[in-house]
């Protein structure tokens, strides 16, 4: 039984760590780490205590943020345009974006390690512009990218190798990218079978794989696309967020999964073949979210959001909570701003604990985290004036 | 007297309304759709609201609001570089002067309206400045963010572009001239009679013979108060500017012909807004952040603060009572500061991560708005004595 709480929250300016002990009741936090680049998800594999950091893309305020600095590509001074073969390119300074990066650390965050060594579709494929997701399984690490693909690590991150099975799929030409790009940013690792992994992307839907990645098939069966009920499992759908109840979570004998997408709240108890609304209850069935506790594979959370503009319904703050699967929801937001919150959270940004009762924290673009130690009956915020927050995770450890 | 704060964000326009004593404030919005970035609002005569952005879909458009945000209209009929121009991918800036209506837009150019925002045309002059080859695209874009008109002369206009400079015409855009000459700053009071070049002479070590390309904010300073000796001329009988660049915070007397660095005694050259008193033109407000790396441009140290100068910028005070200290990642951007017309002043500021300090006495004190908003891009605060007719309620 672990005796800190550390909450790992990645933001546009680098990461940080919020420590606590199992009250959870004061906060400490630290950071940035990570250089202060765009990072999009930290988190805690812990079979090897390792907390690992994905960055990549922009850092900081916006495109462009190496400017300044001379390109270490082709060589062209800061303020100057990088040039190929002597002439500008068309996407001025692309080149100087920091290259997509996995960081680890074996000392909670005091010193990291980058590596970009393999994250790469090679020779005349696309340039991998983000890490989105990292998700430790069976001593291995895999790590979702954009454009949509998944990597795989042997060595805790220090070296990579395309799972190339996914992206050979005849579906490939026809993926298309969300708002946030064409990424796959959620993976859920089978607990017992390390052939077994589902993974969820914007937009090209679901893929499961029973043979350790070499085969996919598509898991979007009556998921829906507007009103359009996607009743031949087509590969198609922007979910926002795929997550696991597996750990004894199996439900009528199948493979119990969740997910928030464009259009809704689904539930699937035979491993995303087929997948059952449960959005009723919700004030908007758009969010990004969702966290499945780890002790109860019933109890779950999302966050819904107004989908013009993104951020909580009429501006008043708001997890909802159902205890059923999804059949009925609770409203849970006392100690949440109930005026003005014109904030949102993303698909990464809501997180549960191992402790009981279970710690329950979000993060919003605003900065803040918000933390429950009583399974969301009541909230305070932990942390505020953060850049803004892109991931939260949490991990208990010794 | 009722005040309403404008905010631009990157989820369209929101409104905060108090009255004078600026105690209280009610925010509402979205009132354009939260599909919009929308990088400035302002106002024109009679209180009508502008409001620039774009969206995925739309792509770049000016809102035009009557009767302060209950309804709008939207144009970007004109806002083209033609066929064969690039597309234009944002609007920066809405500016009304003497009848007519500005927009800066990015890639960076100046277009103009007179119907109020229905229909554009590019003010072509200022592409075929020399310089125009050497203007080049930074964090923000390529983009011409700043639009100061003349307080009297129809004919006069300055803007700024990022990456490329400061611009000053005098016959309504046909030509510009680039003011980019930094002088040191114990010449500036004869300058008019020695010239730049022997002022430069003067300077010491190390002066740059040009101003830093990459402007942030520009801002005209209110007039001289009238001079007795002078006959009832202003002080000076010239117009002050300021600005904030990448590398410093400077002032002109001259109407931007020639500047002095008065960056001494902040904490860092490296900043986005700047916004001077509605009344003082020796009062001005900046706030600078750590540096321009990467990851560190946010307030230094962490500690929230504006800086103010009561001297034109020869001395510094940081303002940080009732704002964060330590630790924070606040960030304020070049639109995002502002003041308000009452006595005294109120100063607002409004921060990437959607919250907005503000102070009803000048700096002194502040507080925040009970509100978490997207990204701010622009303030601006519009009293009722600018609005025409007696409806001045927001909601």
């Amino acid at each position: 039984m672990g005796s800190r709480v550390l909450v790992l929250a990645g933001t546009r300016k680098g990461a940080f760590i919020l420590e606590s002990d199992r009250a959870r009741q004061t906060w400490e936090v630290r950071g940035p780490f990570c250089e202060g680049r765009h990072t999009m998800h930290v988190t805690y594999d812990p079979a090897t205590g390792a907390l690992l950091a994905a960055t990549g893309g922009p850092g900081g305020s916006g495109l462009y943020e190496g400017f300044m600095f001379k390109c270490p590509e082709c060589g062209a001074e800061p303020m100057m345009p990088c040039t190929e073969g002597g002439a500008p390119m068309s996407g001025l300074h692309a080149n100087r974006k920091p290259p997509a990066t996995v960081w680890r650390s074996d000392d909670l965050g005091r010193t990291w390690t980058p590596s970009s060594e393999g994250l790469t579709y090679g020779e005349g494929g696309p340039k991998i512009e983000k890490v989105w997701h990292l998700e430790p399984a069976h001593g291995v690490l895999y790590a979702g990218v954009e454009p949509i693909g998944l990597f795989k690590s042997a060595d805790g991150g220090a070296t990579w190798t395309h799972v190339s099975g996914l992206r050979e799929h005849p579906s490939t030409p026809n993926w298309q990218g969300g708002n946030g790009g064409p990424c796959l940013h959620s993976i859920v690792a089978h607990p017992d079978d390390p052939n077994q992994i589902w993974v969820g992307t914007s937009a090209a839907g679901s893929f499961y794989t029973a043979d350790g990645g070499k085969t996919w098939e598509p898991r979007n069966r009556n998921t829906r696309n507007f009103d359009e009920v996607n009743t031949e499992n087509q590969v198609a759908g922007c979910v926002h967020h795929l997550v696991g109840a597996l750990n004894g979570g199996t439900l009528n004998g199948g493979s119990l999964l969740y997910q928030q997408n464009h259009f809704g709240v689904y539930r699937s108890s035979d491993g995303g073949e087929t997948w059952q609304e449960i959005s009723a209850g919700l004030p908007s069935d758009f969010g990004f979210p969702m966290a499945v506790l780890p002790h109860d594979h019933r109890s779950i959370y999302v966050i819904p959001l107004q989908p013009d503009g993104r951020f909580m319904p009429e501006g008043k703050a708001a997890v909802y909570c159902s205890r059923d699967g999804g059949d009925t929801w609770t409203r849970l937001d006392r100690g949440l701003p109930q005026g003005g919150a014109f904030c949102g959270v993303l698909r990464e940004g809501l997180a549960v604990d191992t402790l009981e009762p279970a710690g329950v924290y979000f993060g919003t673009n605003t900065g803040e985290i918000f933390g429950s130690r009583d399974e969301g009956s009541s909230w305070e915020l932990i942390a505020g004036y953060l850049p803004p927050v892109l991931s939260v995770q949490v991990a208990v450890v010794e | 007297m009722r005040v309403v704060l404008l905010l631009g964000t990157k989820k369209g326009v929101f409104l905060a309304e108090s009255d004078a004593r600026r105690a209280t404030w009610e925010v509402c919005g979205p009132l354009t759709s939260g599909t919009w970035a929308m990088y400035h609002v302002g106002y024109g005569a009679g209180g009508t609201i502008y409001a620039g952005g774009a969206s995925n879909w739309y792509g770049p458009a000016v809102w035009r609001s009557d009767d302060l945000g209950h309804s709008w209209r939207l144009s970007s009929e004109g806002l083209t570089y033609g066929d064969d121009g690039p597309e234009i991918t944002q609007v920066w800036r809405v500016t009304a002067a003497h009848g007519a209506l500005y927009a800066g837009v990015e890639p960076a150019g100046l277009y103009r309206s007179d119907d109020g925002g229905a229909t554009w045309r590019h003010v072509a002059g200022l592409q075929v400045h020399p310089s125009r080859p050497a203007w080049r695209p930074t964090a923000g874009g390529l983009c011409l963010h700043a639009i100061v008109p003349h307080p009297s002369d129809p004919q006069q206009l300055w803007v700024g572009v990022s990456s490329g400079g400061v611009f000053h015409t005098r016959d309504g855009g046909r030509t510009w001239d680039r003011c980019a000459t930094v002088v040191a700053a114990d010449t500036v009071d004869d300058v008019g009679e020695r010239g730049g070049e022997q002022g430069r002479a003067g300077a010491g070590p190390a002066m740059p013979a040009e101003l830093h390309p990459c402007v942030h904010a520009l801002a005209l300073a209110p007039s001289d108060p009238p001079a007795p000796a002078a006959g009832g001329q202003g002080r000076s009988g010239r117009l002050r500017l300021y600005q904030q660049n990448h590398d410093g915070v400077y002032r002109s007397d001259d109407g931007g012909r020639r500047w002095v660095d008065v960056s001494a005694g902040l904490p860092s050259r490296f900043g986005f807004p700047l916004a001077v008193h509605p009344r003082d033109a020796d009062t001005l407000y900046v706030v600078p952040l750590e540096s321009d790396e990467p990851g560190r441009r946010h307030v230094p140290g962490g500690t929230m603060a504006v800086w103010r100068s009561r001297d034109a910028g020869a001395h510094w005070q940081a303002l940080t009572h009732g704002l964060p200290r330590e630790r924070t990642s606040l960030s304020v951007l070049r639109g995002a500061l502002a003041l308000d017309a009452l006595e005294p002043a109120g100063v607002y500021a409004g921060t990437t991560t959607g919250q907005v300090f503000w102070s009803a006495d000048e700096g002194e004190t502040w507080r925040a708005l009970p509100a978490r908003l997207p990204p701010i891009y622009s303030v601006a605060a519009l009293l009722e004595f600018n609005v025409q007719g007696s409806k001045f309620k927001v909601k």
